[in-house]
């Protein structure tokens, strides 16, 4: 899958790449609420 | 969220990243609710202009990825994921474990757009966020109508177009029942007009729209 950055809640960026040097990502999609 | 968020703490000393995506052109300020009520402690990241539904391919939420340390997308579900699903939540267990998480399900949409439709979409969504950044928010939905119109099955188009339209269903609580019957209502009107069938929008041609002669036999 290719690296990609978006920001989280507060403001504060996420990279998949450096998720990954810790491990296995496990990625959920939703619209708003649950 | 609760349930992942139940997940998350029964699963802290293992080495994997648990990430919710909120699909919401709103950006961190429509999420950030939902994530402080919900006492997440693991993130949530907002696609704010759909960059990895485009990517996936996915047309619906909630869906579930699993990516491995190497980048490999070791499983997919678009559409109905939930940790609260026995099934689901054994896929994530066995992936987490190490195992093969098994066979991905089949998309429930199979039905896909052209190369050029796609990219036509992409343009009219992009097109409408730039639009909606420049506070032109009735040009903007004009935008994203134009992409359903070519993508009529794409949810997560039809969602940003009634949260837009209709911001009061989807802040600070979801209207479920309004979108069951917003959705009924369009789809009504969709097979009325042509633009898709009574089961459903699996029409392969939309850009060819009613000014197309069918295909003869010959073709």
């Amino acid at each position: 899958m290719n690296d990609f950055a978006l920001t989280d809640q507060t403001g504060q960026p996420w990279r998949l790449a450096e998720a990954r040097q810790q491990g296995a990502v496990v990625l959920v999609f939703y619209r708003g609420d649950w | 969220m609760p349930g992942w968020q139940h997940f998350s703490q029964a699963h802290a000393a293992a080495d994997f990243s648990l990430v919710s995506v909120a699909i919401d052109h709103a950006g961190p300020e429509a999420a950030r609710p939902f994530v402080e009520a919900a006492g997440a402690t693991f993130p949530t990241v907002v696609d704010r202009y759909g960059t990895l539904s485009r990517l996936l391919g996915f047309k619906a939420v909630p869906n579930g990825v699993l990516v491995d340390e190497d980048g490999t997308i070791r499983w997919t579900k678009f559409g109905g994921f939930s940790i609260d699903d026995r099934d689901d939540a054994a896929v994530v267990e066995r992936f987490l474990r190490g195992e093969e998480p098994g066979p991905s399900p089949t998309d429930p949409a199979p039905y896909r757009l052209g190369p050029l439709e796609r990219e036509l979409v992409e343009t009219k969504l992009r097109l409408g966020h730039l639009l909606l950044d420049a506070g032109q928010g009735a040009e903007a939905v004009a935008a994203w109508r134009g992409a359903l119109r070519l993508d009529p099955e794409n949810l997560t188009i039809r969602k940003q177009i009634w949260a837009a339209e209709h911001p009061a269903k989807f802040h600070p609580t979801i209207d479920f029942g309004w979108q069951k019957g917003q959705l009924a209502a369009e789809r009504a009107a969709e097979v009325a007009a042509g633009v898709c069938g009574p089961d459903g929008c699996p029409l392969p041609a939309p850009l060819a729209g009613a000014d197309a002669p069918p295909p003869s036999p010959a073709d």
